[in-house]
């Protein structure tokens, strides 16, 4: 699958035509738990976190992606997110991930002179993320 | 907010940024004969598709072309000289971002450099000429 | 948008023409909340918000220079700085005052050009707001800039600006009175005064907040200049911030 219409939404805002690139990191913090008698390391797995990484392309007319973003990190407000594989109905070939997020930081403006304005965020879960096909 | 992502309608416009230097002919396609001193637009030599999702944004690189008459091998350096002047009356540079949306035709473009500065041959007839390209990025949504 | 265009205003200078990079960065210290009650998932909440700067640019040097400039500015505190994403009217602008806690007077390898650098963080709230007048050309006569429809202050908001005096010209002690108004209406039939700047004869740079509660909720400057041939050049720019 060539990745060209991922679709991202932040509550009610679809910002996929802003999106350069998306990726969805889930991790299990790790906790030891190998005992005398163990030859190999044992481990289990302990509380869960998620992040969405975005590369946007930025821009700043009105009601476009800074004003939506500003608000997110200024108010510290919990963000209903979606994502999905491609912008076609949720199914089991295309699944959504959507769970509550903050954005605890934002850079609206850096690069050169010439550069297409962008930004990248990292969206921090809160709580969990969920996989659906339907 | 969307641009109209036309080629025809960015030639035109490119051409018509172009068309208020004194002096200087503007053609928005290579024209069968060249009358000097000219400005062409040849077209895009690149175009990057996707550089957003949803089909949201592209990126083309447009190349047009500065023509004199070599007939006065010194005028014809003044005369190409003097539109490549980085700013002022007379600058392609300055013309061409005078309106950086095209009209509306996209959603910004940047002048980024001035190229093969030299001889050309159009139709059998050789010409001095300089290469302009341009970057221009247009929103589909 | 190409980055070709923004502006870059600290203290009484407009460092658009040295600068070739800009980051403006903001950041929320994450404070975990995790509870046995989370189904195996972290929470994490937003602290305290930090803003940090980091302009990069071409080394000049002489009287009214970047390096004098920055040299002036290095471990000051509390100087106005304005990032424009335009130069034209009513673009948007993140607005606060500035701990310069970091630059590289100068740089660079033999055949290259010169560099500058400067960094630090904000001293205040970073706001997002409104360019109200512009730079792009200087005023010689009394006025008032365009309104603009920023919004209401609730009890807890207040209206932050910044005023960027860059240039003076003229005789008979030409000055400069800045105030920003608000009013209920788009006509401004009725303003009112809600920050009025210290009057400026000389260039420099004045940052102004009021508190809410205000329910108009449009926003103009208003500027009064006297003087004999007077010209300022100056940018004013008001956001809407945590009080």
């Amino acid at each position: 699958m060539i990745f060209k219409d991922a679709y991202v939404k932040l509550d009610s805002n679809d910002i996929s035509a802003y999106v350069m690139s998306a990726t969805l990191n889930t991790e299990s913090a790790t906790q030891d738990s190998h005992t005398m008698g163990d030859n190999w390391t044992e481990v289990e797995l302990g509380l869960k976190s998620w992040t969405l990484e975005l590369e946007l392309k930025q821009s700043f007319t009105a009601s476009e992606l800074d004003s939506i973003l500003w608000p997110y990190f200024n108010n510290g407000s919990t963000i209903a997110v979606e994502i999905r594989p491609t912008s076609s109905a949720v199914g089991s070939g295309n699944p959504k991930w959507t769970g509550n997020a903050i954005l605890p930081a934002y850079t609206p403006l850096q690069g050169s002179v010439g550069d297409l304005a962008s930004t990248s965020i990292t969206l921090t879960g809160v709580g969990a993320v969920t996989r659906a096909t339907s | 907010m969307s641009n109209t992502g036309n080629i025809r309608i960015i030639r035109e416009q490119l051409a018509a940024n172009v068309a208020t230097i004194d002096g200087l002919r503007t053609h928005q396609e290579i024209p069968e004969q060249v009358a000097t001193p000219a400005f062409i637009v040849l077209g895009p030599k690149e175009i990057d598709f996707d550089k957003t999702m949803a089909r949201g944004t592209d990126r083309l690189l447009f190349d047009c072309l500065l023509v004199a008459s070599r007939a006065d091998a010194r005028q014809a350096q003044r005369t190409i000289d003097a539109f490549l002047n980085t700013k002022g009356a007379g600058s392609i540079k300055a013309a061409l971002q005078d309106d950086t949306t095209l009209n509306g035709a996209c959603e910004d473009l940047r002048v980024t450099r001035i190229n093969d500065y030299g001889a050309i041959e159009i139709a059998g007839v050789m010409y001095l000429s300089a290469r302009i390209e341009v970057e221009i990025y247009v929103d589909n949504t | 948008m190409i980055l070709t265009h923004c502006r870059i205003y600290h203290g009484a200078y407009n460092l658009s023409g040295d600068l070739n990079s800009i980051e403006l960065s903001l950041e929320a210290d994450s404070q975990d909340i995790t509870t046995f009650n989370d189904g195996g998932w972290t929470k994490v909440a937003p602290g305290l918000k930090t803003g940090n700067f980091a302009l990069e640019g071409y080394f000049a040097a002489g009287s009214s220079s970047i390096s004098e400039h920055l040299n002036t500015e290095f471990a000051t505190v509390g100087t106005p700085l304005t990032i424009a994403t335009n130069n034209t009217d009513g673009c948007t602008a993140y607005l606060t005052r500035s701990a310069t806690a970091q630059v590289q007077v100068l740089g660079g390898t033999v055949g290259d050009a010169g560099k500058i650098s400067a960094s630090g963080t904000a001293s205040t709230d970073v706001v997002r707001g409104t360019i109200l007048i512009p730079t792009s050309s200087a005023l010689t006569a009394t006025g008032t800039g365009t309104g603009r429809q920023l919004g209401a202050l609730s009890a807890s908001q207040a209206l932050y600006a910044s005023l960027h005096v860059v240039s003076i010209s003229g005789t008979g002690t030409p000055s400069l009175t800045v105030k920003v108004q608000s009013d209920d209406n788009s006509g401004f039939t009725s303003p009112t005064d809600q920050i009025t700047f210290t009057a400026a004869t000389a260039v420099g740079a004045q940052w102004g907040t009021k508190a809410g509660a205000v329910t108009d909720n449009y926003w103009r400057v208003s500027y009064t200049i006297s003087g004999t041939n007077p010209s300022f050049t100056f940018v004013v720019a008001a956001g809407i911030g945590d009080a």
